[in-house]
Parts: structure tokens; sequence; C-alpha cells
């Protein structure tokens, strides 16, 4: 009966989300599956069809490829350093430390800033010139250590991966310290009868019940490695050849190059590699869930 | 019984170092950035790690009025207010139905909305620039503020329908018996029943537009457009030519200081808010 009566607000409650997301979403990934096979420069009137042939130029094309290893390089080196200490200072935060909230609170808060500000913050500490990192070194006596850090890939790879940790690694923490919450202290103190210590429980306890928290974010990590652009983009001030990942090469392909057939075949390969990625590794992480 | 806390080891002195170390770096950054937005430049080429002089708040009037951050702070408060309240709106009718409503095609729509979390946007950029540029919704505040209604929408629908699926069916039905119309219902008992739910989506959304980059870069043309975050990149990527480093540091920690007080104000309420937004799926 109350069925009966609440049927009759499906369709004007659902209506406008379903129209907005068909319009604004649907219906261009189709359409971007179909631009995909064209040669259309954005401007004329006809899209030339061409098939496969935009695929095939972004497999043979030098900076696509080049784009690809950077996505993968960020994504290992970041996810080096994100998950483990995300995981210590879980761990850490786990414990009540005096100040809790405060550590918390620091280590979250650079999450909520836009991708800009972390951009223009860490731009300006690796500024050759004025920038704090190089000025440290100089006063420590290190001065052979500084370098243009946003000049070339080789020094760019590492100096923005800090910077995307800084920025990632709040969300990541906190989610962990939430899933460690949730773990039972009855398994740590029997756990502790048995004499294992510190690092023992961390393994055989923490790890094993924190495993789906651990499964869904490295899949989240993975698909936001493929997606880095922003931070990117303004970090290098649209100079994209110092270091070029998929979205910044797509993002000019698009735009400056005027080739929107062949970006948006880059566009549907990202998301198929991304796709892919995410369904081995969490295929490769699967297993059987602890209940308790 | 007094937990045998174990004395600090080695492992747990290197890792409480490296927190504190960590810590200690992220807050001298913004230590930095905050006391140089005081400096004069010609003191900050002299020394990067100089404290100012005097406090020159001039910088900061010049980038609030000089630099436009002034105008973009308005920009951006108004678009994330009305994309808020939009989104929020039309999200939670859609939750309301798809939690409640038994219909054929459920799960599947539901899933339909949830599938645009997976999708980088880099896939449909140019089909939808093109298709919004037909109707005239680039370079225009309106097309802007829809777009990021739309883009709202998946994150939302997933957290409402998870609250209204987790309420109590009997004022429902109560109210059902009592005559009410099934959008009496809503309105007066499933809404207010779902604030904290709301509340939380709200937050989210709030802080989601404001930093939004990615879409204004590509929709936004127009200096006097611009969000915030658009005119700070811009700023930024002036500095070649401008060199008003201190200025940009001024206009830096104004778009930071907003979400540095809303956090301080709801920092609990955000991180539960992250848990239950992404651990539920």
């Amino acid at each position: 009966m109350i069925q009966k009566q609440l049927r009759k607000l499906i369709w004007p409650f659902l209506l406008p989300a379903l129209v907005l997301h068909t319009v604004f979403f649907i219906v261009p990934v189709i359409n971007s599956f179909y631009y995909s096979l064209t040669s259309w420069s954005g401007i004329s009137l006809e899209k030339q069809f061409v098939g496969l042939a935009n695929y095939v130029r972004a497999f043979t094309d030098h900076t696509f490829i080049m784009g690809l290893e950077n996505v993968l390089l960020f994504g290992v080196l970041g996810f080096v350093l994100v998950f483990p200490l995300a995981l210590l200072f879980a761990v850490i935060l786990n414990r009540k430390p005096p100040a809790a909230r405060f550590l918390k609170f620091v280590v979250f808060a650079p999450t909520l800033l836009s991708v800009v500000v972390t951009a223009v913050l860490w731009g300006s500490i690796y500024n050759p010139v004025i920038g704090l990192l190089n000025e440290s070194l100089r006063t420590l006596g290190l001065e052979a250590w500084s370098r243009p850090w946003l000049g070339s890939r080789h020094n760019a790879l590492p100096a923005i991966t800090v910077a995307m940790v800084w920025q990632g690694l709040g969300t990541y923490v906190i989610l962990f310290l939430a899933g460690m919450q949730k773990i039972p202290v009855s398994y740590y103190e029997s756990a502790e009868l048995d004499g294992a210590n510190g690092r023992q429980q961390f393994w055989h306890v923490t790890l094993p019940l924190l495993w789906d928290v651990v499964q869904i974010l490295v899949i989240l990590w993975i698909i936001g490695a493929f997606q880095a652009f922003a931070l990117i983009f303004v970090i290098t001030r649209g100079y994209p050849n110092v270091i070029e990942v998929l979205g910044t090469y797509i993002y000019w392909a698009g735009f400056q190059g005027q080739a929107i057939g062949y970006a948006s075949a880059m566009g549907v390969i990202m998301f198929l590699m991304a796709l892919t990625f995410s369904l081995v590794v969490n295929r490769l992480m699967k297993r059987e869930t602890i209940q308790y | 019984m007094k937990m045998p806390r174990s004395r600090l080891s080695t492992m747990g002195l290197v890792a409480v170092l490296l927190m504190g170390g960590y810590c200690l770096s992220s807050i001298i950054a913004l230590f930095w950035v905050t006391y140089t937005s005081f400096k004069s430049n010609t003191e900050f080429f002299a020394s990067t790690w100089a404290l100012p002089e005097s406090l020159r708040f001039e910088n900061y009037s010049y980038a609030w009025a000089n630099a436009q951050i002034g105008h973009y702070f308005f920009n951006t408060a108004y678009i994330t207010v009305l994309s808020t309240v939009g989104t929020v709106t039309i999200a939670a009718m859609a939750a309301y139905v798809l939690a409640r409503v038994l219909f054929p095609m459920r799960q599947f729509v539901f899933y339909v909305f949830l599938s645009a979390m997976m999708v980088p946007p880099m896939l449909y950029l140019f089909p939808l620039f093109v298709q919004m540029r037909h109707m005239h919704m680039t370079n225009s505040h309106l097309g802007l503020i829809i777009l990021y209604i739309a883009n709202g929408l998946p994150f939302s629908i997933f957290v409402l329908t998870g609250f209204f699926r987790s309420l109590p069916t009997e004022m429902e039905e109560a109210a059902f018996i009592d005559g009410a119309t099934p959008w009496q219902t809503y309105w007066k008992i499933m809404l207010p029943l779902a604030r904290p739910g709301l509340i939380t989506v709200s937050i989210f959304n709030f802080i989601y537009f404001w930093n939004e980059f990615f879409w204004s870069l590509i929709l936004l043309r127009t200096g006097k457009l611009y969000t915030l975050a658009r005119g700070l990149q811009t700023l930024f990527w002036n500095m070649s030519t401008e060199s008003r480093w201190t200025e940009l540091f001024a206009g830096l920690v104004i778009v930071m200081l907003p979400l540095i007080i809303v956090f301080i104000l709801l920092q609990d309420r955000i991180t539960e808010g992250l848990t239950v937004g992404a651990v539920k799926g």
C-alpha cells in the first residue's frame, strides 16, 4: 500500500538527476568512443571515420608512451611512500599519542586544500631562486644538493611525487585509522598474552583485519594515478616538456594540437588501462574476508 | 590491570620521529608562506628565510584588489553555494526514491550513477566541451554551476541512498496512515530525519566545489569569470614575468584560510564523513 503511494514519486524525483547525469556524463562518454574513431580536429564540420588508426598512433607515439611511463613511475613511487607512511601514522594515531587531534589535523589538512594551492606552495618551495628547499640546503652547507627541482624530468619526478604524497596522505591515514579502530581490543590482548610484540601484532592482527580497506585504497590510488593532471599541469606552469603524464598530454593534444579525435582515443585508452589495472590488482589482492 | 605497554623500541622511536618530522615540515612550510606574505619582495629576494621587518598588509590589499582575488572570492562563493544547494536537493530526491521505492531497474539506475565515480574526466572531456559549446554553456557561470551539480550527483546519491536506507520505516508508515501525501512525507518527515546525512554531503560538496580546478580551467576563458583556483593558477603562472611573490603568497593565504577555518570547526564531522563515503563502497 505504501509502495503504491511511493511509486508516484519515481519520475518527478528521479528525473532531474537522470537528465543531468545523461546529458553531462553518459552522452559525452558514448560520444568519446565515437570521436576516438575519427580524425576530427574540433573545427571542421565533418568527422572523418578512421577506424582504429588513432589507437595505433597512440602506441607508436613517443610522447604518449613517455606519458604512460611517467604515470606508472608516479604511481609506483607515490604508492611506495603513501601506503607505508599512512599505515605507520595510523598505527601511531591509533595508540592515542599526546596531541592526537592536532597531529590528525596537520596530516589531514592538506587534503582539504585545492590542488592549485598545493601546486603553488610546492612550486614555490622548489623554485630555484627563492625556493625554500634550495635555500635550506645552502644554509645546511649542502649546496651541492641544490638544483632546479622542476627543471628536468629526473628531478621533477621525485619532487612532484612528494607534493602528491603531501596532498593525498591525509585521506589514507584517516581511512586506515577508521579501519583499525574497528578491530576489537581483545584481539590485541590475546596476541599480547601469546607474547606477540608490536611488530608481530601489526603483521598478524592489524594488517589481515585491515585488508578490505587496503584493497579499496589501492584501487583508489590506481585510478587517481592514471588521472594525474592538475598538480603537474599547474606546478610545471604549462611547460609540458619537463614532465608529461597522460592527462597533460591529452589536454594539450586536444586544446592546443586540435586533435580531438586522437585526444579522445587516448582518453579511452587511459580509462581502459585504469580499469584493467584495478581489476587485475583487485583479483590479485583477493583473500577470504575475515569475519570478526 | 596495567597494560604491559611496551617501552619505546627502536622501531617505535623511528616511527615517532618520522611522523614528528613530517608534521613539523608541514607546519614550517605553511608558516613560511604566511610570514612571507607580510614581507616586501625586496626583503624576500634578499633572504628567503628571514622574518618580515614589518607586517606589510598592503600585500593583502594588492592581492585582494589589484590581483582580483577578492573578485574571484565572490565568484567562487556564489558558485559554490548554488552548486551545493542544487546538488544536495536533486541528489536527496533521487536517493530517497532509490532507497525506499521498489521498482524494476532500481539497482541498475543506482549503478549507472555510481559508474561516474570510476571514470576519469579525461575520457569524456572533449565531447562534453563541444556539447556545452553548442549549448552556449562555456565561459559562463551558469554552465559551470550546472556541470558542477551533475558532477556532484554520483557521490551524493551514493552516500544519501545509504543514509535513507538506514532510517526506520515506522514514521513513514504512520504518516501515510494519517493521510499524508508522498511529497508531504518526504518533505516533513524524511528530510528532517536525514539531516545528518544531508549536512555531511553538503560539507563535502562545498569543499569540492570551492577547490574545483579542472572544469573551471576547461570552461572559463574570461578573467573576470575566474574562480579562486583558476585565478590563483593564473597568478602563479604570471610569476615568471611579474615576480610579485609576496603578493602571490598573500593570495595563497586568502585562498587557504577559509578551508582551514572550516576544518578547525568541523574536524570530526569531516573525518567521519570521509569514512562513511569511502569505505561503504
